[in-house]
């Protein structure tokens, strides 16, 4: 299974690599009962810390996504609470970007549904 | 142990060329002596010479002990071999040094000193080799081309002569541990050896000499060894060593 | 405190003749990190490891290696460590096999099996001589010689300058595997900063022989940041002298300040001030290192 790790990202390879996972399991590329590269083989193939990667898959593990069966390996979760929220990362971004730039809970909310619905809501209309 | 083995081998490997040539000009030399001592007298002889140049031919070349010990242990075994053994010294620590290689092997487990004293002793005993193969040559070449014996007499300085060339061995191992540059440390022992030299032609101060020492006089004239000067040389190289030792155990590198 | 650390530098001051080359160097290496040193050239990073071997002793301060004082027990960490030097020097008219066998022989333990796997992993031909090794080459025999005594600490210096991408990847790739074996703690010195950034956890970032920046590599990207803030007027007094703010640059009508530290309440402090537009900027290792030396001249 290859990986796409950015390292000059902020985002934490640890977190690149939980984030990937929960991806494939979202969109159904991994499926429950399908096997995670072992913490050396993706060290050494990703070329990234071994104790990066176990890091993350101990945090996969705590999130329910994984578990890891002693001498056989790290299998994704069977059962349905290992199927993450979608977009939680894509919202994780704009949370702290609007976080940066000083936008409130309600002003988000507002440019939100804006953008979904495609035209002035009610109560902006109310507005003017 | 090992890692001296190890070392050891290092060295005489590296200095594998070095060996052959030594052995080469010195058996050239060891060689030549015998045969051209007919060839020489009967030169002189056939030349028209002024009287006093005949006298000093007749003693000299007359005898041909007299010619083989002088010409060796007084001239040509021991001008060349001190040269050798500044040429064997003048790498010994600055060569490595210079080219990174001592920072390297001092990155492992070994500590300064034993370095040292693999490379000095490797240094040593192919000197002190070179100096008594060669003389055997020339045993070898007097006994076939004369047919009157061997002259077993002539090893008597060897002891000694082999000494002196470990002290200058020793004497240019020093600078190539004080200076950073090969031609430099040899520079230096070369000219510290011609102003020791120099000074010995002052006839109280001949003991110091190592052109004199070499040739052995006490050897020749009593058949036994000089143990005081055997003991001096002895101390002489202890000192140079210790100092070369010490040295490098301070060095940065 | 000390046992746990694989090096520790405690105020150490090195001189050479004129050149100061550290001026109070403190870090700690932990077991089983991979720690990256960095630093522009002049740093200080090549004398602090030279310290660490005991190549060259320090004026002042404490350096233990492995729980081990550099300077009483430097044989004993010699035994321990294995060290790619980035001058990498073997004689000359040796062959890579002879050069195996000496390191082998001056080494108290050496695992065969391994020097040879990495022998063919790296396409090494045994009876090639030394001088005609290409300078990548001579980093990959380093490597093997490194590798084979087993060493619980590995420092590298500059070891794949000369290595193409995929030797280079290569080369990490091995290392990575010690790690994952072995635990074995890596300190990387190297300007190759897209190598350090993937496997590096803990950053040291020297400069004029002191360490300016340590931290793991995650909180050190958590806490340098650049802030670009177009302001109503002119930049708040507040906002310019933070303790946050180590230099500010302007762009036209915006500053480009840079942060290290507590960006939350220098946020806070810009906001308060209604600016017109405020970006923060995630860096990447090699921006951090720009803008840390760079900084340090102003």
């Amino acid at each position: 299974m290859w990986f796409r790790i950015n390292p000059s990202l902020a985002l934490p390879i640890y977190l690149q690599i939980i984030r990937q996972v929960e991806g494939g399991v979202e969109r159904g590329t991994l499926r429950p009962g399908d096997r995670l590269p072992a913490v050396r083989e993706l060290a050494v193939s990703a070329a990234v810390n071994p104790n990066t990667v176990a890091r993350a898959y101990r945090e996969l593990e705590e999130r329910g996504i994984v578990e890891t069966r002693r001498g056989a390996g790290t299998f994704i979760g069977k059962g349905s609470s290992t199927r993450p929220e979608p977009l939680q990362s894509e919202l994780d971004l704009l949370l702290t970007e609007a976080g940066r730039m000083g936008i409130g809970d309600e002003e988000l909310l507002r440019l939100v549904e804006r953008r979904v619905l495609g035209r002035p809501t009610e109560s902006e209309e109310t507005e003017q | 142990m090992k890692q001296i083995k190890a070392l050891a081998r290092k060295e005489f490997l590296e200095s594998r060329v070095k060996l052959l040539v030594s052995l080469g000009v010195m058996a050239a030399i060891a060689v030549s002596l015998p045969l051209l001592f007919d060839w020489v007298r009967d030169v002189f002889m056939e030349m028209d010479a002024p009287e006093r140049w005949a006298e000093t031919i007749t003693t000299q070349m007359g005898d041909y002990r007299i010619y083989l010990w002088g010409n060796w242990w007084g001239k040509n075994h021991s001008q060349t071999m001190l040269v050798l053994a500044m040429i064997w010294g003048m790498g010994i620590i600055a060569r490595e040094r210079e080219n990174g290689v001592l920072a390297c092997l001092l990155s492992r487990p070994v500590t300064r000193g034993k370095l040292l004293a693999v490379k000095f002793a490797a240094g040593a005993i192919s000197l002190s080799l070179t100096s008594l193969a060669s003389t055997m040559i020339l045993l070898a070449t007097s006994w076939l081309s004369r047919g009157d014996g061997i002259p077993w007499f002539i090893l008597r300085a060897w002891p000694q002569a082999a000494l002196v060339i470990v002290a200058v061995f020793a004497l240019t191992t020093l600078f190539s541990t004080l200076l950073r540059d090969r031609v430099m440390a040899l520079l230096a022992s070369l000219g510290t050896t011609v102003v020791v030299t120099a000074l010995g032609f002052i006839a109280p101060l001949r003991h110091i000499s190592p052109l004199y020492l070499m040739s052995a006089p006490r050897a020749l004239m009593t058949g036994r060894q000089d143990l005081a000067a055997l003991a001096g040389l002895v101390v002489v190289t202890a000192a140079l060593y210790s100092t070369a030792n010490h040295a490098l155990k301070r060095m940065e590198l | 405190m000390t046992d746990r650390a694989a090096i520790e530098a405690v105020d150490v001051h090195k001189s050479f003749g004129e050149v100061k080359a550290l001026s109070g160097l403190t870090f700690r290496v932990e077991r089983g990190s991979i720690t990256a040193l960095l630093g522009p050239n002049g740093a200080g990073k090549t004398t602090a490891i030279r310290l660490m071997l005991n190549l060259a002793a320090q004026d002042r301060g404490s350096l233990s290696v492995l729980g081990m004082d550099t300077r009483q027990h430097s044989l004993l960490i010699r035994r321990r460590v294995g060290y790619v030097p980035e001058n990498r020097a073997f004689t000359p008219g040796f062959t890579v096999k002879r050069v195996l066998e000496l390191f082998q022989g001056i080494s108290e333990t050496w695992d065969k099996e391994l020097q040879n796997r990495l022998l063919s992993d790296f396409n090494l031909p045994p009876t090639r001589k030394v001088r005609e090794l290409s300078r990548g080459m001579t980093g990959q025999l380093a490597l093997i010689l490194a590798l084979s005594p087993r060493p619980d600490l590995l420092i590298l210096d500059e070891p794949v300058s000369g290595l193409d991408p995929v030797m280079r990847r290569e080369f990490m790739r091995n290392i990575l595997a010690e790690v994952a074996d072995r635990g074995q703690t890596v300190l990387l010195s190297s300007h190759n900063l897209s190598e350090v950034e993937r496997t590096a956890d803990t950053v040291v970032l020297m400069n004029h022989g002191k360490a300016i920046l340590t931290g793991s590599m995650e909180h050190i990207k958590n806490t340098e940041k650049k802030v670009r803030v177009a302001p109503q007027g002119g930049l708040p007094p507040e906002v310019e002298n933070h303790p946050a703010v180590i230099s500010v640059r302007s762009e036209g009508r915006a500053f480009l300040l840079t942060v290290s530290g507590d960006t939350e309440d220098l946020l806070a402090q810009i906001h308060r001030h209604n600016p017109f537009a405020v970006e923060v900027l995630d860096l990447s290792l090699e921006d951090i290192f720009l803008a840390r030396s760079e900084g340090d001249k102003q």
